[in-house]
């Protein structure tokens, strides 16, 4: 299975100022590619998609009826953040499970 | 004791702890013990808990120091985040803003709505697009993230600079917001309150860094959510006579627009904001020409105290007028300032709602949308770029526990956000029905305490000389209501103890957060930078505890000069932390084209950007430079709106830094 890892850049060959030096990481756990199929990233992106449209659609049914109070109340102050939690339970974690380097 | 169980008795043994020292405290309030006797009980105990914690965590060790050991299961992670997260004007403000904003806000500014989804929603983007990649990375910090991204230390040195300018506004927020309720509540000087809270804090962070902040986080998350509750449950049963809050505020709802109704069409109402109206008008006039109406106005004052003389009025008369800002004030220019305030909150209460809508909201082309949309683009990226919340996704085990720990965290979020929503409702019924409409001289008996309190959470101003107080004529500090709640309600002196406890648990747990991200951005990511192979790991946490102290100190100093408001400092922070680190932070890991320098690029213009409009709308800099405020925003967004116009400087920014140094690349 093909493993995702961060990117990184070559720097530019102009010596220090180029790569503006290297640095390590103190702590020896290394720097850990994430084992994730393809989908994930679109998982991500999609999960980021509903919970913006989400807030752009409450928003702006509460703006097209500004006046209604219960529905405001209700749908947006109480039901938006509750969606929000539901959304990252239900489909939220999205890294597979990694067991870390120490006990 | 098996390994995982003890986690959870911490959470018991805080529950079982508040329960004892609630009923100890009940005791005594019917032996007869004060007010302040109660909430310096709370204040003191909740301080000496967390520093107990605190001792009993200590570490010098170097994982354990900077980032838990990273082995903090989902839950405590979660807990630890929402009290990190739930900071003093979340827990105290919230509640104070849906009640005197409202929900959609005036049609110029945003409402409260805006916040409790602006500040929800920014944890799904943490979750799908951050948290699990940090805690993959192994890094201590977020800069040091972004310098092993980059291989380049200059984005290291640019992003601990960008956290220590988001961090620090934050921090100077949140120890003021301490300040302000140890004093309130207990008695003390402001100052004592400040340096009390910043004992606790130091207690906590000093001794064990992230290890022991972790953990008091974890308590201190009990504490808010069971403050916030217990505080809801007894207003619910009070006005509603059962514990079920959101039930109680939807029966609530009801008689409140009913009421609003009664308010709004009556004439006294009328009246009042005629009166408001022609007050402005004629400030206007004084402002016009300054120095003309200061004559009139000296003169009319003179007039009146010699009458005052002639007839032997009281002392206390011949005062008022001498009080007169025009009488007393020998520079024109401050008078000037003076009138132009005084116009500003009359403005202000008159766009303020009577429920929770104004009548001016306005449509899709009003300034108010367009702030709402702004400002709420502001708080989710924020949220979602915030280096010390970001910082807790390293402390978690494994990358799905990263992110667990948002869902944790989030549930927590809610369930205060939920139920201040509710008291809002509830709080508000009890305002408008038991003050507005009352007489001046036989107020109730909680809108007198208000009033008299030191710093006064109620302001009434009789604008129609009728007698009688009007929605218009009521002026609510609605940042700090709140700590009211138990007077308002007419709860034991027990409950605002516990809500004293929660607003402390809410700004100590953040302003630990912060100090430690600050501190750990001067010792590992600028002084260690390229030494942190060859110096052994006990200096670097040394290091970090005494710059942790001297960053502490430093917070608490500007905070005694008391900021203006705590609501407009942590938004700021929001905005600047979006557009410091979110682009940078979103392409280093979904675009593999993304370079160093434009990450360098992405963070200093995005900082740059906000910082400017956050800057040259703040009044001190706009009076210095003689600005002209309605010449200074860019399409009438409000400061705190900076974010909006530094995200996209920030992504445009590293998109042609990356090229510029691909570009580079290839030449060379």
């Amino acid at each position: 299975m093909a493993r995702w890892q961060a990117p990184r850049s070559r720097g530019l060959p102009l010596g220090a100022w180029g790569r503006f030096g290297a640095t390590k990481a103190p702590v020896k756990k290394p720097v850990a590619p994430i084992p994730s199929a393809a989908f994930t990233w679109r998982t991500r992106a999609l999960g980021v998609s509903v919970a913006l449209s989400l807030t752009f659609a409450g928003l702006w049914l509460a703006w097209s009826r500004p006046q209604d109070t219960a529905l405001h109340f209700w749908l947006v102050v109480q039901g938006l953040p509750l969606s929000y939690w539901l959304l990252l339970l239900l489909w939220g974690p999205t890294s597979p499970e990694e067991p870390a380097d120490e006990p | 004791m098996s390994p995982k169980a003890w986690r959870w008795r911490v959470v018991l043994l805080t529950l079982l702890v508040i329960t004892v020292l609630t009923l100890v405290m009940w005791m005594a309030d019917a032996m007869g013990a004060s007010r302040t006797l109660i909430n310096a009980f709370f204040l003191v105990a909740s301080i000496a808990g967390y520093a107990l914690i605190g001792m009993v965590c200590r570490t010098s060790n170097y994982p354990d120091y900077f980032v838990a050991g990273r082995r903090i299961p989902a839950p405590f992670n979660g807990m630890a985040t929402a009290a990190d997260w739930m900071s003093a004007a979340s827990f105290i403000g919230l509640t104070g803003l849906l009640l005197s904003e409202g929900l959609l806000g005036n049609g110029e500014h945003a409402g409260g709505m805006v916040y409790v989804v602006g500040w929800t929603g920014g944890f799904c983007l943490l979750a799908f697009l951050f948290a699990g990649r940090l805690n993959a990375s192994g890094a201590i910090t977020l800069p040091q993230f972004l310098s092993q991204r980059f291989d380049s230390p200059a984005v290291r040195v640019t992003a601990a600079l960008g956290a220590i300018l988001c961090s620090s506004v934050y921090l100077v927020a949140q120890i003021y917001g301490v300040g302000l309720v140890a004093s309130m509540l207990s008695g003390l000087t402001f100052e004592l309150g400040v340096f009390m809270a910043l004992g606790g804090i130091l207690m906590c962070s000093f001794l064990g860094g992230m290890r022991a902040v972790t953990w008091t986080q974890v308590v201190q998350s009990v504490v808010i959510v069971v403050a916030m509750l217990t505080l809801a449950v007894a207003v619910s049963w009070k006005t509603q006579g059962h514990p079920l809050v959101t039930l109680a505020a939807a029966q609530s709802m009801q008689s409140l627009q009913a009421r609003v109704q009664v308010i709004e069409n009556d004439p006294a109402e009328h009246a009042t904001r005629e009166a408001m109206r022609m007050r402005i008008e004629i400030l206007e006039q004084k402002i016009a020409d300054p120095a003309h109406a200061r004559d009139l106005e000296r003169q009319r004052i003179a007039q009146q105290i010699r009458h005052a003389l002639e007839h032997e009025l009281p002392l206390r008369e011949v005062q008022r007028l001498e009080a007169t800002p025009a009488w007393r004030e020998p520079e024109l220019g401050r008078l000037v300032q003076l009138w132009e305030q005084e116009r500003e909150q009359l403005r202000t209460a008159l766009g303020r709602p009577v429920g929770f809508q104004s009548p001016q909201v306005g449509g899709f082309e009003s300034v108010g949308w367009r702030n709402s949309i702004a400002l709420v683009l502001c708080l989710i990226l924020g949220t979602a770029a915030l280096p010390h919340i970001l910082v807790r996704s390293y402390t978690a085990a494994s990358p799905r526990q990263a992110e667990r720990s948002v869902v944790w965290a989030l549930f927590f979020i809610v369930l205060v956000y939920l139920t201040a929503s509710s008291l809002a409702v509830l709080l508000k019924n009890v305002v408008l029905s038991d003050l507005v409409g009352a007489s001046l001289q036989n107020l109730p008996e909680w809108a007198q305490r208000l009033r008299l309190r030191k710093l006064a959470l109620l302001e009434l101003n009789d604008h129609n000389q009728d007698g009688l107080v009007q929605f218009a004529d009521i002026s609510l500090l609605s940042d700090y209501l709140m700590l009211g709640v138990t007077e308002i309600v007419k709860l034991s002196p027990v409950f605002t103890g516990l809500l004293a406890a929660g607003a402390l648990a809410a700004a100590l747990s953040t302003a630990d957060g912060l100090l430690i991200t600050i501190a750990n951005a001067f010792a590992q990511d600028m002084y260690f930078l390229r030494k942190t192979d060859e110096t052994p790991p006990l200096k670097q946490v040394m290091l970090s505890k005494i710059l942790l102290m001297v960053v502490a100190l430093l917070a608490a100093w500007v905070a005694t000069n008391r900021p203006v408001s705590i609501l407009f400092w942590v938004t700021s922070a929001f905005s600047l932390a979006a557009a410091t680190f979110f682009p940078s932070l979103l392409l280093g890991l979904y675009w593999s084209g993304m370079r160093a320098w434009g990450a360098m690029a992405a963070m200093w213009v995005g900082a740059g950007v906000s910082a400017y409009y956050i800057g040259i709308n703040f009044p001190a800099i706009q009076t210095a430079f003689h600005l002209n405020p309605s010449e200074t925003l860019w399409w009438g967004l409000d400061p705190v709106c900076a974010g909006v116009f530094g995200v996209p400087a920030g992504f445009l920014a590293a998109f042609l830094g990356s090229g510029l140094q691909r570009l580079l690349q290839s030449r060379l």
